[in-house]
């Protein structure tokens, strides 16, 4: 499989030279997009073993550079490519950033690449730096935004903050250990206190990138910038490699025992992966743009794979390594398919820009005007990000909510506290996820009101019709391949977990007495409950049901003005939540110099961030502060610049000398 | 009477704007001011004087229909009288919520249409297009001498009241019935109070 991993190395390769180039659209588009096919086969075929190790050509500090994709890498990287190939294929729909969204890709694809299979520290800091880099290249080449420079240089500022904490850890690991190859438990031996403060700067450092608190305030500005298949690959293959890090990093990088520092750490990430999410979805609901809130939801989904992977090391400090098992599992489930729907639904809004030319959630009428396999892939998108069943995200979740619910497990009494509280969080989260998705679904593609002008590419509805089906056979197809992490989980925790969560064709938490479920089954059945509607159909004709007409509270017929908006959906939560949201209204009339006659109405509403003012502000204060302070190094005087140069080569002089 | 009048006097509580002139004007004292004012009448010939008494033919019921009331209530054209006593009907006196009985805001959400004015031209197609708007089961009441004939202004704007409009099923003549009447009304409508006037008499 080592070969194909190459093959779609160097296929991206070629894709990013020729777009740099400025050749051969075609070509690279088609590189791109067999780069992915190419990976996914290898990272897929390579399971359940994982692919074997293989030396990189040259290397650094001294060290070869080891490739080895192990099995949690591959399902990740697997299912994020199989997403991600269908987003190449469409590409971006800003025609004039081809070549630059082509090249951000194909760097952001390399950088993934090596981010789930170098395993040497350094070698990952760069694969790390190549990924976001390709984002930004990404983002940048779209500038769907005005203030698109802003949002990605303060995207790219929380990335180094994230960066520079990896560094740290990369550092104290490499000393620690010796060695900056990575592959064989690293921080064993490291001190309880020490392994805790290299635990949170990993979830710092990943964190950036995958939309922990504070982090995840990056996230719609930076997405508004770009295209839905930029958010695409950002919340599929990228955000897939983030999780991997931060998985690899506190599971296989941090000594597995150690005096509660496991329990210390799970609780951390216990506790922000479900503060994250719960802020991540308030803040989703409330977006009017389908790039800003479905990357909100991105954060919340990531957010709730890291509590499943607190969840991991609170049972694995526990010494309970099935249940930690059952967790690791989960975690890689719910990433896997939350790769498929969120593409799915980033597709479907490039296919509204593509025929509205916007990405605002209103009235589009669009599924009037496209295939029915474009209504039903979103449709089946947004059930499972919603946990509808039989969707992927509706096991996941399931599996999410059965695995805390095993918390009474742990030992200790802050544990179970914090597994307890953390199924309340995530309760809430689910909710308002379903809220959200509907809000998406509802008015986003159901609303009747709007009148798309713009011709649709015939490809954009059938990949989201595509990604939307393999949502579906994901889900399925779990009871018949869900062992192939089998391998991976006897590697973690010595003991094989997939196959106890497979009974027949029944998913189970480990044992069937506790609980099941089977989407493959309801796969099946649900379909019959079409028979209601269409029995109260059927009813309703016979009956001969009178019909009248839409009440509009006594006035005219008007459709498009008493229609429900993004803002009229999320306004009662809006208001609820004041006291997170702190919601901003304005309304600026301007008149023709009678008061009475108003010629335009502006009104503009938003929500304001937490960590921003709290935080971002301060902190960007500060910087702005000392710069001002170090201005007066450029004075302009010419005389002050050669004394500063004679003071440095006295000072040179001086360690010279000494 | 002699000469080209009638021979005989009809009298219609319907048509009735209590305006006192024929005690004033009858000779014989057989009309006389009273403090009657229970008036609701499933039918509108119980309202008509009548010398052989109620009509035997029973009334039109709402029986099943226990649970709590819903009124949309619709100003075709009142002089704005008889929504003073409905307004009257949500004060602390009256109260008419400890009764189970609610005005609504739309029509969706409303078992009874209560009617007042005597329908102009202007307010035929929105008190139409608000009964149409109803769910079934639904029901329409009259509240007014104005609603139930046109009343003193039915003659200018060419409105005689509900009438071959819509099919009424209280009607509640009074220019303007007190809020007691119109609670009486309403209880009578949900069959927890007895009708009191048949075939013109008060019993």
């Amino acid at each position: 499989m080592n070969s194909l991993f190459a093959a779609a190395a160097m296929l991206w390769l070629l894709a990013a030279v020729l777009a740099a180039t400025r050749h051969l659209s075609r070509v690279s588009g088609l590189a791109l997009v067999l780069g992915c096919i190419a990976a996914a086969i290898g990272a897929l075929g390579s399971l359940p073993t994982g692919s074997t190790a293989a030396l990189l050509p040259g290397g650094l500090f001294g060290e070869r550079l080891t490739f080895r994709v192990s099995p949690d890498a591959a399902w990740l990287f697997g299912f994020g490519c199989c997403a991600a190939a269908v987003v190449c294929a469409v590409s971006t729909p800003v025609r004039p950033a081809f070549h630059g969204w082509t090249f951000g890709a194909a760097s952001a694809l390399i950088g993934a690449m090596g981010v789930f299979g170098i395993e040497d520290g350094v070698g990952f800091l760069i694969a790390w730096e190549i990924m976001g880099f390709g984002g930004a290249i990404m983002l940048l080449s779209e500038r769907l935004s005005t203030a698109y420079g802003q949002s990605t240089l303060f995207m790219l500022a929380l990335l180094e903050v994230g960066s520079v904490a990896l560094i740290f850890v990369v550092i104290a690991l490499g000393i620690h250990a010796d060695t900056l190859n990575f592959s064989m438990h690293p921080g064993d031996g490291l001190s309880a206190a020490a392994t805790v403060a290299l635990g949170v700067l990993l979830i710092v450092g990943f964190g950036a990138k995958l939309g922990l608190l504070p982090f995840f305030e990056w996230f719609p500005n930076a997405y508004g910038t770009g295209s839905g298949a930029t958010g695409a690959l950002l919340s599929g293959v990228v955000l897939n490699a983030a999780f991997f890090g931060l998985g690899r990093g506190l599971l296989d990088w941090l000594p597995a025992v150690t005096d509660g520092a496991q329990t210390a750490m799970g609780m951390i990430a216990v506790i922000i992966g479900v503060a994250s999410a719960v802020l991540t979805i308030l803040y989703a609901f409330q977006e009017d743009d389908w790039r800003p809130l479905l990357s909100f939801s991105s954060a919340e989904n990531a957010s709730i794979a890291v509590a499943m992977l607190g969840a991991t090391l609170l049972f694995r400090g526990d010494g309970k390594q099935d249940l930690a098992g059952l967790a690791w599992c989960v975690a890689l489930l719910h990433l896997a398919g939350h790769s498929f729907a969120k593409s799915g639904l980033f597709l479907a809004a490039d296919t509204i820009y593509r025929a509205t030319g916007s990405y605002l959630i209103s009235h589009s009428a669009l599924l009037l005007r496209t295939p029915v396999f474009f209504g039903v892939g979103a449709l089946f998108s947004a059930m499972s990000l919603a946990a509808m069943p039989p969707q992927a995200g509706f096991v996941s979740e399931w599996f999410v909510f059965q695995t805390l619910f095993q918390g009474f497990h742990l030992e200790s009494l802050g544990g179970r506290l914090v597994m307890a509280l953390a199924g309340a969080g995530l309760a809430l989260t689910a909710a308002v996820a379903l809220a959200t998705l509907v809000k998406v679904f509802g008015i986003g593609l159901l609303g009747r009101n709007g009148h798309a002008t713009d011709r649709v590419p015939t490809g954009l509805p059938w990949s989201v019709g595509l990604l939307g089906l393999a949502v579906l056979v994901f889900a399925a197809g779990l009871p018949f391949y869900l062992d192939i992490l089998s391998t991976g989980s006897v590697a973690h925790f010595g003991v094989d977990i997939p196959r106890s969560m497979i009974q027949g064709l029944l998913l189970v938490p480990l044992t069937a007495k506790f609980a099941f479920i089977s989407p493959t089954l309801l796969t099946v059945v649900m379909p019959l409950l079409a028979l209601l509607p269409v029995a109260l159909v059927t009813i309703a004709h016979r009956r001969g049901v009178r019909r009248s007409a839409v009440w509009y509270g006594g006035l005219r017929h008007d459709p498009i003005r008493v229609s429900t908006t993004a803002l009229t959906f999320s306004n009662a939560m809006r208001t609820f939540y004041s006291f997170i949201y702190r919601p901003i209204a304005s309304t600026e009339r301007e008149t023709t110099g009678a008061h009475y006659f108003v010629r335009k109405l502006t009104f503009t509403h938003d929500v304001a961030p937490i960590f921003g003012p709290l935080l971002f502000g301060p902190a960007t204060h500060a910087v702005s502060s000392l710069a001002r302070r170090f201005r007066s190094l450029q004075s302009g005087s010419l005389n002050f610049y050669l004394a500063l140069i004679g003071f440095l080569l006295v000072l040179i002089l001086a360690i010279a000398l000494v | 009477m002699s000469g080209n009048l009638p021979t005989r006097l009809d009298v219609d509580y319907g048509r009735c704007v209590v305006c006192q002139l024929c005690t004033e004007a009858c000779p014989e004292g057989a009309m006389e001011p009273s403090n009657d004012w229970a008036f609701g009448a499933r039918r509108r010939t119980d309202l008509k004087w009548s010398e052989k008494g109620a009509d035997p033919a029973p009334a039109a019921q709402t029986s099943g229909f226990h649970r709590s009331l819903h009124i949309r209530h619709v100003d075709a054209g009142s002089c704005n009288g008889c929504e003073s006593e409905l307004q009257a009907l949500n004060n602390p006196l009256y109260n008419l919520h400890r009764l189970g009985i609610f005005f609504t805001a739309s029509p969706r959400a409303a078992d009874l249409l209560l009617v007042t004015g005597p329908v102009t031209q202007a307010m035929r197609e929105p008190l139409l297009a608000t009964y149409e708007a109803m769910p079934d089961p639904r029901w329409v009441m009259a509240v007014g001498t104005c609603a139930v004939s046109g009343g003193v202004s039915g003659g200018c704007t060419a409105a005689h009241g509900l009438e071959g409009i819509l099919p009424v099923d209280v009607w509640l003549p009074g220019c303007p019935p007190n809020p007691s009447a119109i609670i009486h009304a309403l209880m009578m409508f949900l069959e927890r109070a007895q009708q009191q006037v048949r075939g013109g008499h008060l019993e």
